[in-house]
């Protein structure tokens, strides 16, 4: 009786705990996904402020990049946004307080709209860039400007990050995605080699005094937390990439990617080890005893029985590599640019979202972008973890 | 073919084969019997090298097969093994097709013509008695065949490499009697060119297969003669005794 009570608790326990974890993960990609699409529903400028024009202006919408550009000056003519042949005369409300003393725009900047009003209506060339607080005055000959919201090619084909930038921010993602390919591509490309040797290795060759020494050296590796990684590697592997390759500064691609292979080997080794020891000996023995060399049979028999588990660890380790963020914000230099060698410094997006999130105000357009970095990470990895499932799932009899 | 002398054998402090000498003749089968525990199969995995996978263990005496010492410095492991086949008790296909479990020990030993391997694929996969039942599913998982299907593809596999003595470990142990005595008829078959030394616990199947056995106890060889004169006449009454089911 008490048993059989026992074993329905159990059973209860165990299907609540597996539907709660279930119901966090669904809520968090929910949470996650929401967040970020909102996005696409905001403004490109900051929030609070508007830009005005002159009415006899034939434009009535730009892009952020767009405007980004008339702001910093790259774009000098309204002609090349579709307007007239004329100069753009970009105006920041700074410029009134040069223009007028303060009892002259009254008591709380009261009359600040106002004239704010007359200096846009004086210039059809004019951009105004102004806090909604002191909107001027809507009168004949202003108009406000209207912003296109932002677009999905903004956001995934944009080819720069500048999140705090005004009046208009940029968000596109391109620079950190490729970043963060990069140092992960990089990073595995320099680790499964070596983690697959290594585990080979202490499955197959070392004897048991080496593997039982090596074994917990390695699994106590992979818990080191990654600040502790990092700061290695900007103590150490920095500089020695600096000198060896004659740069001007030593946090790059490159060293953000050996510092990852580094933190994802332990993982690698150690479920790979595991997954190729549980290859039966009976498997080892007729390969064996057919004349194939211990070689023949660790490439034959080893390792294709250890398939799925070997490709457990390559997932687990490129998880890491893609999410980690904290070695790789301290060494990679965090610069957010498209990425032309791994000499580079490169900024990945997971450490964007840590570098970032503190700074953005909750609900705003840089928030969201934050937000949506975080479901192209989140759909990366899986396209990963999908990718490896195939290859493991591929003719396995 | 086969012959031990004073052979003895320890897995580190435990003496596991006791100064064994015997002799096995060419396209002969030899059955060695003994209650569970008694050292056959140490002693049989000794003629393909097969204990030198076991850490601390230790050899001594010799093991002449075709009159070469097969522990001497100078042989190779892996030819030896290639001469040497064996099956193991539980049937212990690749997961691989059934082709690829025949082809394996063909490509592991270079041979890269594909003709060549189809061929002998199928050869092997006759003279274990297999051919008709997969002829039209050899890409098929191995996996998918029956115990005793799979116990004949492992035959299979040991014959494709061409060796000239078969060593078989219980082969019929996992197996229901009509398996079973579809490898035992096998062994018939194939004594005409192979040297067969098979262990088994089943009496039957040691006095239906074998040319002469062995009588194993406690790492001792206690009697070794034609199969005949053991089952009907032992020189020793612990044999007496074992084969009559008194003890074992
Ligand atoms: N790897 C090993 N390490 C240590 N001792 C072993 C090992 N393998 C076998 N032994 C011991 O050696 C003795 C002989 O074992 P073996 O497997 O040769 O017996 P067997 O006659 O084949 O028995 P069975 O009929 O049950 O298969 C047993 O006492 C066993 O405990
Ligand atoms: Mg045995």
């Amino acid at each position: 009786m008490i048993k059989k009570i026992s074993n329905i608790v159990i059973k209860q326990l165990l299907t609540v705990s597996g539907a709660i974890t279930g119901i966090a993960i669904l809520f968090i990609s929910i949470f996650l996904f929401k967040e970020g699409i909102g996005f696409f529903n905001s403004p490109a400028v900051e929030k609070g402020y508007s830009l005005y024009v002159h009415a006899s202006n034939p434009i009535n919408e730009l892009s952020s990049k767009e405007i980004k550009e008339i702001f910093d000056s790259e774009i000098t003519n309204w002609k090349t946004v579709g307007g007239n042949d004329e100069a753009i005369k970009i105006f920041r409300i700074d410029e009134i307080f040069q223009k007028y003393s303060e009892e002259e725009l009254g008591k709380d900047y009261q009359l600040l709209p106002e004239k704010l009003g007359e200096e846009i209506k004086s210039d059809k060339n004019i951009i105004a860039y102004i806090p909604q607080k002191y909107a001027p005055t809507l009168t004949k000959g202003i108009k406000v400007l209207h912003i296109k919201h932002l677009t999905l090619s903004d956001f995934f084909l944009g080819k720069e990050w500048l999140p705090t930038a005004t009046p208009s921010p940029l968000f596109g993602v391109m620079p950190l995605f490729l970043g963060t390919l990069l140092v992960s591509i990089l990073a595995i490309i320099f680790a499964l080699p070596l983690g697959l040797g290594v585990a080979i290795y202490l499955s197959e060759l070392a004897n048991e005094k080496i593997r039982k020494l090596l074994k917990p050296i390695i699994e106590l590796l992979s818990g080191i937390p990654s600040v502790v990684y990092g700061f290695f590697g900007l103590v150490v592997l920095s500089p020695l990439v600096q000198k060896t390759f004659h740069l001007s500064v030593g946090e790059t691609a490159l060293t953000g990617s050996l510092i990852l292979a580094i933190m994802a080997l332990p993982t690698i080794i150690s479920v790979a080890e595991d997954a190729m020891r549980n290859t039966p000996r009976a498997m080892r023995e007729a390969s064996l005893a057919l004349g194939a060399t211990q070689w023949q049979t660790i490439y034959k028999v080893v390792i294709p029985y250890a398939k799925s588990g070997i490709s457990a660890a390559v997932v687990l380790g490129i998880g890491r590599a893609i999410g980690e963020t904290m070695a790789v914000l301290m060494v990679t230099g965090n610069a957010a640019v498209m990425p032309t060698s791994i000499f580079n410094s490169v900024r990945t997006i997971p450490a964007t979202i840590a570098a970032e999130l503190g700074e953005a105000p909750a609900g705003g357009t840089h928030y969201q972008a934050l937000f949506l970095l975080g479901c192209v990470l989140f759909l990366i990895t899986m396209v990963f973890s999908i990718i490896a499932e195939i290859i493991s799932k591929k003719k396995n009899y | 073919m086969i012959e031990t002398k004073n052979i003895n054998f320890y897995y580190g402090d435990f003496h596991a084969i006791k100064n064994i000498s015997m002799k096995m003749e060419p396209n002969t089968v030899t059955a060695f019997i003994g209650p569970s525990g008694c050292g056959k199969s140490t002693f049989l995995r000794l003629f393909n090298r097969m204990n030198d996978l076991i850490n601390n263990t230790r050899l001594e005496g010799e093991c002449l097969i075709k009159s070469k010492n097969i522990y001497d410095k100078s042989i190779d492991v892996d030819e030896l093994r290639k001469d040497v086949g064996m099956v193991f008790q539980k049937p212990n296909p690749f997961p691989k097709s059934i082709f690829e479990n025949v082809a394996y020990g063909l490509k592991v030993n270079g041979v890269k013509d594909k003709k060549f391997i189809a061929q002998k694929v199928e050869e092997s996969l006759m003279a274990a008695a297999l051919w008709d039942e997969v002829k039209d599913k050899l890409h098929k998982s191995a996996f998918e065949l029956s115990g005793g299907q799979q116990q004949r593809l492992c035959i299979a596999r040991a014959l494709a490499v061409a060796p000239s003595v078969l060593l078989m470990d219980e082969p019929a142990s996992a197996l229901d009697p009509i398996s079973t005595s579809k490898i035992e008829e096998l062994i018939h078959q194939l004594k005409s060119n192979y040297t067969i030394v098979i262990v088994t616990h089943n009496m039957q199947q040691a006095a239906r297969v074998s040319d002469k056995t062995g009588f194993f106890m406690m790492g001792e060889l206690v009697e070794y003669s034609d199969t005949k004169k053991m089952f009907l006449n032992p020189d020793k009454e612990t044999t007496q005794n074992y084969i009559t089911g008194r003890f074992g």
